[in-house]
């Protein structure tokens, strides 16, 4: 075996650490970052979930249908329901019990949530803490059950666990029956911003407001509690942080409220003739085709509305078929707009759906002017990134809540202000903050409320997933739309502080919910689709997971599976350094070094030789000596002057020439080609500083003025997890290196990213040199509520 | 036993809202400040970064008028006050005073930036992040310290308030 020669000519070298001299055998520090997570973290695949990921032949998953007659009592602000419950146990276990979530119970006095807060601080108090205090003290929530009964009216033992109510069955549920029981029960509603709840309502009492409130009910009624393959029955308590874990299931519900309520719920209204008016239908109607919303009950009809008040009642009576929820919303202050979104519902689901949205005045003007676009432009990203939205509405509901979630219904915190002098606003932000929180909830009816994952065990899952999706539908609303929080360099805060947990921990023990459970999962997906996989390839996966898992309930290694195997990418490793650990992205350039090929032809490499030896400096004394005017003996004696002395070791010999011939006849013809072609080859010497194994993606720029991106798979990292050298051919001569360029994988220290080295500046030394530059004016502007025009602040006779 | 001690305890004025701990409230009440040595301008660089709505909405509890322009003068000025009040460090025991440099909008966040001359000594650092509590009894704070490639985190949580404190290994 011949080898071709490398003359190895160093031209930079970062950090060349003298090893200490001792022998010191340490164990290998080899660290298999490709390992497989089967059989270790993920369990082993069986018939009900396979290793490729798609639901097996032995899913199952149970149903639960229910039909309700719910009572709202405006004055007292109470609900009282009774619902006729059917489980259906598809499971092929015998079930003597079923466990309900009973999650109005957190506002007992003694619930667990309510006992188990913790003070921050013990010499100030905060004073929404006071308040809700003191609020505890003299109201109280939580359900009083009623009845509960079998359907021949016998009563059925129940057992309370703070927020899990245990129903008892006389006789076991067989595989494949159903049974159905009555159970009723009333519970104070809670007010949403004193003590803290997903739902609520909240009144208006300010100068400028009447006393009406808004309702927003959820959480209401006995919910089934899941029951699966792999936990069985869920009995996580509910502590107000993690969210839920539900079964689907067809609803009927009839919502009796004050006549002059107007009411948004999950599901189709039913009976439009008894609650609506004749106007009010003839304009849904039109929605259903119109190109922008169209008012069903208009601003001016809201105000008048809300002045009146009536001791009627009226009962809307809506139907949803395959929920794994219901919630609902009324107030008398409600304008209503609403628009048909048409897509294609494959067969399977509708093709028009109607984005409706509900909100007081006092929203006015950015909520008709936003909150429904944004719900049709929301199903429109993603349905392309998964399945028609499969249910015929999607609803934005204005409230004192946030941003929560329910199947075909959100309920969306912002508002414009109005100020002392009566000026109604609205900052950017509060405008970014609707098209988000609307972009977010909307998009949440997909996950997890259609892909029906486990948020109070894993809720990257939903939020995650949903952030990410998101922040496309952001990035999709109009160009430059300032939405960033998935864009890698902001997550190496959160992957670089010291006490963080891996995205899997279970939800209610992360302590930084927000980057652990939101940013950092949708930073990692937009990760594998822009630099990993490839669009193509990270689109038809996560459609095919979406697909999949529609209506079931996936665990996150049917996520994993399913991207690996419809990506053709093993991704176990990009799953252990992004999900499971708490390790960061850090490449650092250790060396570049450029080597040549030996020609072996004495003609080149001798002079090359001679070349070198002349780049050195002369001998400083024989310098000094010769500036001096000293002679050597040979000047002042020429006559010892020879061969040798006037050629240099260098010179070509005959039998140099002879062997290089020799060489040169034993070689292959695309050798000799190779000898010839002077090809620089660049070793690049990569260290893993960070631990999270990625790929190396470099742009590399030459004195001819060229560039080149190159990007190398995660895998270069197999055989040695730290430290990598990798070779680059070019007859080009490098003059820059750059690691990562487009900013896309969370390194977190690019001071070793470049050669040669760049002096590099901190955020605030780059902001001290702009400062000038960014100063935005202070436009003075103002708007009312009926137009999103802007008018000069308190300029004449505004409203 | 020692009796029960009276305590005259403060009400943190605010017009915060009880913690409503939304789906989306986890996401955008929580901050990160970066705490780091430029050796180029000798200085110790501190940068905070909040969600801008929630910032926004602080702003305007603790008194900017609501219709005040992001980045204008007064925007800047409350800016810098308001993140001056919330956040003290004590590195080796002595209270650091910062001096404001302010305050850019990039994306969904907005950065808040002071500087001191860098101390001599940089072992161990003390951390009260009081950013945005007042606004959301929710907010998450943290507070990456660094040095060299060493970076030590101090969380303020829910539950978890007050000063916290981080020892540099020995170099
Ligand atoms: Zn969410």
């Amino acid at each position: 075996m011949r080898h071709l020669i490398l003359a190895v000519v160093a031209i930079s070298a970062f950090s060349a650490n003298a090893e200490a001299q001792t022998i010191r055998q340490t164990v290998s520090d080899y660290r298999d970052a490709f390992r497989q997570l089967e059989n270790e973290d993920w369990p082993t695949p069986n018939e009900i979930r396979p290793a490729h990921g798609a639901p097996g032949p032995e899913y199952w998953q149970q149903q639960v249908d229910y039909w309700i007659d719910v009572r709202l009592d405006e004055d007292e602000k109470r609900i009282s329901g009774i619902a006729e419950i059917t489980y259906h146990n598809n499971s092929p276990f015998a079930l003597e019990y079923l466990w309900f979530l009973m999650d109005q119970n957190r506002f007992r006095r003694d619930s667990w949530d309510n006992l188990t807060r913790t003070v921050s601080s013990t010499d100030q108090i905060s004073s929404g803490a006071a308040r809700r205090m003191m609020r505890m003290q003299e109201w109280e929530g939580g359900f009083d059950v009623g009845t509960v009964t079998d359907s021949e009216g016998r009563a059925l033992e129940t057992r309370l666990v703070d927020t899990l109510m245990r129903i008892d069955l006389p006789d076991a549920l067989q595989p494949g029956e159903e049974v159905s029981f009555t159970i009723s029960w009333e519970y104070n509603l809670p007010e949403e911003n004193v003590v803290g709840a997903r739902a609520g309502y909240e009144c208006f009492e300010e100068e400028t407001e009447n006393g009406d409130c808004i309702y927003l009910v959820a959480q209401w009624f006995p919910r089934a509690a899941a029951f699966t393959d792999y936990e069985g029955w869920h009995n996580l308590p509910f502590l107000g942080s993690g969210e839920f874990t539900l079964e689907f299931g067809n609803y009927e519900v009839a919502i009796t409220v004050p006549a002059d309520f107007i009411v948004a719920a999950t599901g189709e209204l039913q009976n439009p003739e008894n609650v609506l008016t004749q106007a009010q239908r003839d304009r849904l109607e039109q929605a259903m085709t119109s190109e922008e919303p169209v008012f069903v009950v208009t601003r001016e009809e809201a105000l008048a509305n809300e002045r009146e008040g009536t001791d009627e009642t009226a009962t809307w009576q809506f139907r949803a078929e395959n929920v794994r929820d219901f919630a609902w919303a009324g107030s008398r202050k409600f304008i209503w707009d609403a628009l048909g979104v048409e897509q294609d519902g494959e067969g399977e689901y509708p093709d028009t759906v109607l984005a409706m949205s509900f909100y007081p005045n006092e929203n006015e003007p950015i909520w008709s002017a936003y909150s429904t676009r944004v719900i049709e432009h929301t199903l429109d990203v993603y349905s392309s990134f998964s399945f028609p939205y499969p249910y015929p509405t999607a609803q934005s509901v204005s409230g004192p809540v946030g941003g929560m979630e329910y199947p075909m219904i959100t309920f969306n915190g912002p508002r414009t202000v109005r100020d002392e002098d009566g000026n109604v606003t609205y900052s950017r932000g509060t405008k970014r903050f609707l098209i988000g929180v609307v972009a977010h909830e909307i998009g949440h009816i997909y996950f997890p409320m259609t892909v029906n994952s486990d948020e109070r065990q894993w809720t990257w899952m939903d939020e995650g997933i949903n952030s990410f999706l998101d922040f496309m539908t952001q990035r999709l609303w109009e160009e430059d739309y300032p939405t960033n929080e998935a864009e890698p360099d902001n997550i190496i805060g959160y992957m670089t502080s010291s006490n963080q947990q891996p995205i899997m921990t279970q939800s209610d023990a992360v302590t930084a919910l927000g980057p652990n459970a939101y940013s950092k999962p949708a930073t990692a997906l937009v990760i594998l689709r822009e630099t990993i996989l490839g669009r193509e390839l990270f689109d038809e996966a996560f459609r095919t997971y979406a697909r999949r898992w529609r209506f079931k309930r996936p665990t996150p290694y049917d996520f994993f599976r399913t991207m690996e195997e419809v990506s053709g990418h093993d991704l176990d490793w990009f799953w252990r350094g992004w999900f499971y650990s708490t390790e960061h992205v850090d490449i650092g350039l250790e060396s570049i070094v450029l080597a040549q090929v030996d020609t072996g032809n004495p003609e080149i490499e001798n002079a090359l030789a001679r070349e070198e030896e002349d780049a050195l400096p002369e001998s400083l004394t024989q310098r000094h000596n010769r500036e001096a005017g000293i002679q050597t003996y040979a000047q002042r004696n020429p006559e010892v002057v020879d061969f040798y002395s006037l050629n240099d070791e260098h010179i070509v010999t005959n039998a140099q020439r002879r062997t290089y011939e020799r060489y040169l006849e034993g070689l292959e013809d695309w050798e000799r080609e190779f000898l010839e072609s002077g090809t620089n080859i660049y070793l690049m010497t990569f260290r893993n500083d960070g631990g999270v194994v990625m790929p190396i993606i470099l742009d590399l720029s030459f004195s001819d003025g060229t560039t080149e991106h190159v990007r190398i798979p995660a895998q270069i990292w197999r055989r040695n997890a730290h430290e990598v050298t990798w070779q680059y051919a070019t007859d080009r001569e490098l003059v820059r290196l750059e690691i990562d360029p487009l900013h896309e994988i969370a390194d977190a220290d690019r001071s070793d990213n470049v050669f040669p080295p760049e002096i590099r500046r901190s955020r605030i030394e780059l902001y001290r040199s702009s400062q000038s530059t960014n100063m935005m004016q202070d436009m003075d502007l103002t708007v009312s509520n009926d137009s999103l025009d802007t008018r000069p602040e308190r300029g004449g006779d505004d409203e | 036993m020692n009796p029960v001690r009276a305590l005259a305890i403060g009400l943190a004025a605010s017009l915060a809202l009880a913690a409503a701990p939304s789906a989306w409230a986890h996401r955008i009440h929580s901050a990160l400040t970066e705490v780091r040595p430029n050796e180029n301008t000798g200085e110790l660089e501190v940068a905070h970064r909040v969600f801008f709505h929630d910032l926004e909405v602080a702003l305007i509890e603790s008194g900017m008028d609501d219709d005040t322009a992001p980045l204008g003068e007064d925007w800047l000025n409350a800016a810098g006050s308001y993140a001056q009040d919330r956040f003290d460090i004590d590195v080796a025991g002595a209270s650091l005073q910062l001096d404001y440099v302010g305050a850019e909008i990039d994306g969904q966040f907005a950065w808040i930036y002071f500087v001191a001359p860098m101390p001599d000594e940089y072992d161990t650092v003390s951390i009260d992040n009081r950013l945005l509590i007042d606004a959301f009894p929710d907010q998450a704070n943290m507070t990456n310290v660094i040095r060299g490639s060493v970076v030590r985190t101090v969380l303020q949580i829910p539950g978890r308030r007050g000063t916290g404190t981080i020892d540099f290994p020995d170099r």
